[in-house]
């Protein structure tokens, strides 16, 4: 206790200084003239006295001395001094700080800025209580990995299980809400009641979903997001009790959900606007064990409860539900994922890959830095020698070097930070797309620890160097070559350094060499139809239309006629169910030779696009045999299919596929007319594991009963034109609204658009990553160019003297350049090494070059070696302007 | 200066200027000095410049308080006096002391050496 009291006095005592010392003075003053009163009253002389009583006292000053050191903290004050001698020395030198400040800006704000978007989306992306016993709920079939439970399987494991606190299912829903201004397409959950207690959010106002009304029957009640509520009804605190009209039917607004929690949204998805029971949805397929229909399950498990647990109870679920309804669950089983996996999955290796490469740039930052406090130390050596000379020991010399690597580690981090929240900013809002939705990057403590964390590293890293550096030089040595103290040690330093930046610099530009080339070639990627001109947009009819399949037809072909008579359009068709790239509509299918087979759950899947005759004409999809739909395949014709040549040629291999009939779990066979192209659903790049690859065309006019509203609900349509599609968003949607006045129009892009957004992942890695390397290559180039301006100047007597005895300007050119050469040389030569290494870790996000691909390393290296003689020639041509006179005499 | 004087060690100085202060009450550090001369019986010597950092550390510590007053031959002098805490400090310092000293004397005497 008494010794930390002693520590804040001293802390205290560091101030005042003057009038502390003016107090000693008086006291000691005092104590003099009553020893000399005293020694005068023993019989003393005057000057006896006065000697006697300054004896005993033990000197003045050196009293005071001793005084000063107990009074406050020595070691802070000299500190103090330190900082306000680095302070000076950086500010005398701001060319120098200028340069060193923002290299070490740009190291640490690209570490920080990553680690900011890999806290919000790999570290922490759920922002509810207890993330880590929230899981996702999976189902497992025989040919599929990761599939949903159908509603009544979770409503038998929501109540019979012991593990988890609570089980809930979402699904996400579109509704077209009309009245009260233009009808608009919202987005939103349909969710069982128990979902936002078991993520553990609450309300902005009123209450969230009873048990009761999560059941079919039940008043038709809705939550709104705080998105709707404050732009639709200007944030009104009296909502609750209001009615909304959501697909024709009115709802009573119970509450308002918070919009900053978002909820489980999805890569590409938008905030959600309504939520409703899902209980009350009366359509007969969720009741039905052998349908999902998109539902997902989350749970959450009880404290105390292992996830191994969680999942053996899973596992006998899976059993239980098989045996008991056999023809439906054959095959089933159960299994748990941590929610932050399923989220963060796709992500993870980009950005451990990106936080690899911004690690490289702050390397080479601190390289850099590193080998400009070694330039300006090397001209300081004189001053540490007399610094030395005078009484400093190398301990505080080498402190005062440290503390100046210090100071400029904070001010860089500063910066840094300051940058990194700045480019964050700008990152997400080019490529929001390429995160996980539930991510919330930004700068906080976390980001600031972190930055302050690589600050001390990297102010270690290089301030270690010039410090050790200096530990070893000669003193006696250093004063006697006065300030020219050049040792071959010191060049060797200064190269290696270079050839580090250069090593770390080509690794980078490489592994963005690879992923540009990938990018390159998955946009050269044939998608199976032809994406130029040609439009989207998806469309919802009003609950009357729906109400019949001869209504929904007219509606479908007055909306393909209006659009394909607007002048410039060439052709247009409705699809239902799949659009290339969106959407996932699939059924389980076998050939009518073969008798159906007991289990369906092991047999093939399909993807099934619904679409008009003139479908393959817009999309430009190559018919290769038998030919395409017809308006006469109606109703009242024998239903007929197209299918993908993938199909064709593995389900009949060797056979003529026309004729050949195909059964889809319930209804009659279907023929096979035609045979169409492949085309590449899932994406540019490899079909993602587990996704269906067959694809079979329907005519959507042979479609009726329960599935055809549910698949008009969103009903896409394509548009060929001839001009640019854009021109064409206003005829549309007056043709439209002339067909359905209550129809929302959305979701408009071209096609090229989607393919884009489909690559959102491939080019947030591959811009991040070229901006890591271009920052890398900036440094290493500045880095080489300072070195090798540094050597060159060095040498300008030597120069000189050659010059002198008859040296050409072409060779100390070649002097100079080889010297810079030499350093690059080494560099790309390990570099090399590393990144056939390296690159093979990144492996799974190439696409179409190999990881050790020669183009990208051989260009590269071109690139780099450009660079390295563009940043030594201009040194290089400066040596050989040295005039052999001047260099001569300036010694 | 007769060589035969000891020097003050450290941290006795501390002990001796709490108990100077107990017995006298408020004292110049002049005043002190003599005092711890004077009750040695001459055979420590303070060199008095020591005295001041001691001084300064205690008050530090909390142990003792200091305010300037006037002396009896009328000379202006700062004096320092005893805190309560300074006053527990010097009982439990005493209390080790005489620990510390019975012990030694335990070891030192001949007759009751340990076996």
């Amino acid at each position: 206790m008494s010794a930390l009291r002693a520590w804040f006095v001293r802390l205290g005592g560091l101030f005042g200084k003057e009038q502390q010392d003016r107090k000693l003075a008086e006291e000691l003053e005092s104590h003099v003239q009553m020893h000399i009163d005293d020694n005068l009253r023993a019989g003393m002389g005057p000057e006896e006295a006065r000697r006697d009583a300054l004896i005993k006292l033990g000197g003045i000053e050196q009293t005071k001395e001793t005084y000063r050191d107990r009074r406050g903290l020595p070691w802070l004050e000299s500190l103090l001094q330190d900082v306000r001698f680095g302070l000076r020395m950086l500010r005398k030198n701001p060319g120098f700080t200028a340069v060193a400040i923002l290299t070490l800006a740009l190291g640490i704000g690209a570490n920080a800025a990553i680690y900011s978007v890999i806290d919000g989306a790999l570290l922490n992306p759920i922002p509810f209580p207890h993330p880590d016993r929230i899981v996702d709920i999976h189902a497992r079939w025989p040919q599929f990995q990761k599939a949903m439970l159908s509603y009544p399987n979770f409503l038998d494991i929501q109540r019979e299980n012991a593990t988890f606190e609570s089980i809930a299912v979402w699904r996400t829903e579109s509704f077209t809400r009309t009245g009260l201004g233009d009808p608009e397409r919202l987005q939103g959950k349909m969710v069982s009641a128990n979902f936002f207690s078991l993520l553990g959010i609450r309300p902005l106002l009123g209450r969230t979903f009873r048990a009761e009304e999560d059941q079919l029957g039940a008043a038709p009640v809705v939550l709104i997001g705080e998105g709707l509520w404050k732009r639709r009804f200007g944030a009104d605190p009296e909502i609750s009790g209001k009615s909304i009209t959501l697909d024709g039917k009115d709802y009573t607004v119970i509450g308002v959900v918070p919009s900053d929690v978002h909820l489980l949204r999805f890569r590409g998805s938008f905030f959600d606007d309504v939520f409703l029971p899902v209980g009350q949805w009366d359509n007969g397929l969720l009741r039905d064990r052998r349908n999902s229909l998109g539902l997902r399950t989350v749970g959450r498990i009880k404290n105390g409860v292992t996830f191994l647990q969680a999942q053996a109870e899973m596992d006998r679920f899976g059993k239980s539900l098989a045996a008991a309804y056999p023809g439906v669950n054959d095959g089933l089983s159960v299994w748990i994922e941590p929610l932050k996996d399923d989220l963060v999955g796709n992500i993870r290796p980009s950005l451990l890959m990106l936080w690899g490469a911004v690690g490289f740039v702050l390397l080479i930052a601190c390289a850099n830095v590193a080998n400009l406090l070694l330039a300006r130390s090397s001209g300081r050596t004189q001053e540490f020698a007399i610094r030395a000379a005078l009484g400093a020991g190398r301990a505080r010399i080498v402190r005062q070097l440290l503390v100046e690597s210090i100071l400029l580690v904070l001010a860089g981090g500063a910066v840094g930070v300051g940058l990194a929240s700045w480019g964050t900013r700008g990152l997400l809002s080019i490529l929001p797309s390429a995160l996980p939705a539930v991510a919330r990057v930004g700068i906080n403590w976390r980001v600031l620890l972190f930055a302050l964390g690589v600050s001390a590293v990297a102010g270690i890293l290089f301030g270690m160097v010039p410090a050790l550096r200096f530990s070893k030089t000669n003193l006696q040595e250093a004063l006697r070559e006065s300030g020219r103290g050049n040792t071959g040690a010191h060049h060797r330093i200064q190269g290696a350094l270079v050839a580090a930046e250069f090593g770390l610099a080509l690794v980078l530009l490489i592994a963005a060499g690879l992923l540009i080339r990938s990018l390159e070639k998955v946009w050269a990627v044939n998608p199976g139809f032809d994406p130029e001109n040609l439009l989207t947009f998806s469309v919802s009819f009003s609950p009357g239309i729906m109400s019949s399949p001869e209504r929904t037809h007219a509606a479908l072909h007055g909306v393909v006629d209006s659009v394909a008579a607007i002048p410039g359009v060439q052709a247009a068709s409705v699809d239902l169910g799949v659009l290339p790239f969106e959407g996932d509509s699939e059924t389980v299918f076998w050939p009518d030779e073969k008798p159906k087979p007991a289990r369906t759950n092991e047999l093939p899947l399909t993807l099934t696009y619904f679409v008009g005759a003139d479908y393959f004409q817009t999309m430009r999809i190559p018919l290769l045999r038998g030919r395409a739909f017809t308006p006469a395949d109606d109703l009242t014709a024998s239903p007929v299919l197209v299918v993908d040549e993938d199909l064709a040629n593995s389900i009949f291999p060797g056979e003529d596929p026309i004729g050949k009939r195909l059964h889809f779990g319930t209804g009659p066979s279907q023929e096979i007319v035609g045979v169409v192209g492949h085309v590449r659903q899932w994406g540019l790049g490899t079909d993602p594991k587990g996704a269906v690859h067959y694809q079979t065309y329907w005519s959507f006019k042979q479609l009726a009963g329960p599935l055809l509203p549910i698949l008009a609900s969103t009903t896409y349509v394509v548009v060929r034109s001839a001009r640019s599609p854009a021109s064409l968003v206003d005829p549309i949607r007056r043709g439209i609204h002339a067909i359905d006045g209550n129809a929302p129009l959305y979701d408009v892009r071209t096609m090229r658009e989607i393919m884009a957004a489909s690559l959102a992942e491939r080019r947030f890695s591959m811009v991040l990553l070229g901006v890591f390397a271009a920052i890398a290559l900036l440094l290493a180039a500045i880095g080489i160019y300072g070195v090798v301006s540094y050597l060159a100047a060095q040498r300008t007597h030597e120069i000189g003297i050659r010059m002198a005895l008859g040296a050409r300007p072409g060779d100390v050119l070649r002097m100079v350049l080889s010297q810079g050469g030499r350093m690059a040389l080494v560099g790309i030569a390990v570099g090399l090494a590393a990144s056939l290494a390296l690159t093979r870790l990144m492996v799974t996000m190439l696409f179409g070059v190999s990881a050790t691909d020669p183009v990208t390393f051989a260009g590269v290296v071109v690139f780099l070696l450009g660079v390295v003689l563009l940043a030594c020639w201009i040194p290089a041509r400066r040596a050989t302007r040295v005039d052999p006179m001047v260099a001569l005499r300036y010694e | 200066m007769t060589g035969d004087k000891t020097d003050v060690w450290q941290g006795t100085l501390a002990l001796m200027v709490l108990k100077t202060l107990e017995a006298l009450g408020a004292l110049h550090g002049y005043g002190i000095a003599r005092r711890i001369e004077q009750t040695s019986g001459d055979l420590l010597s303070v060199n008095y410049g020591t005295l001041y950092p001691a001084l300064l550390k205690l008050e530090q510590e909390g142990y003792i308080a200091s305010e300037w007053g006037v002396s009896d031959n009328n000379r202006k002098a700062k004096f320092y006096k005893l805190t309560r805490a300074g006053r527990k400090q010097l009982e439990k310092e005493a209390r080790e002391w005489e620990q510390t000293t019975a012990i030694l004397a335990r070891f030192l005497s001949p007759g009751e050496e340990p076996r």
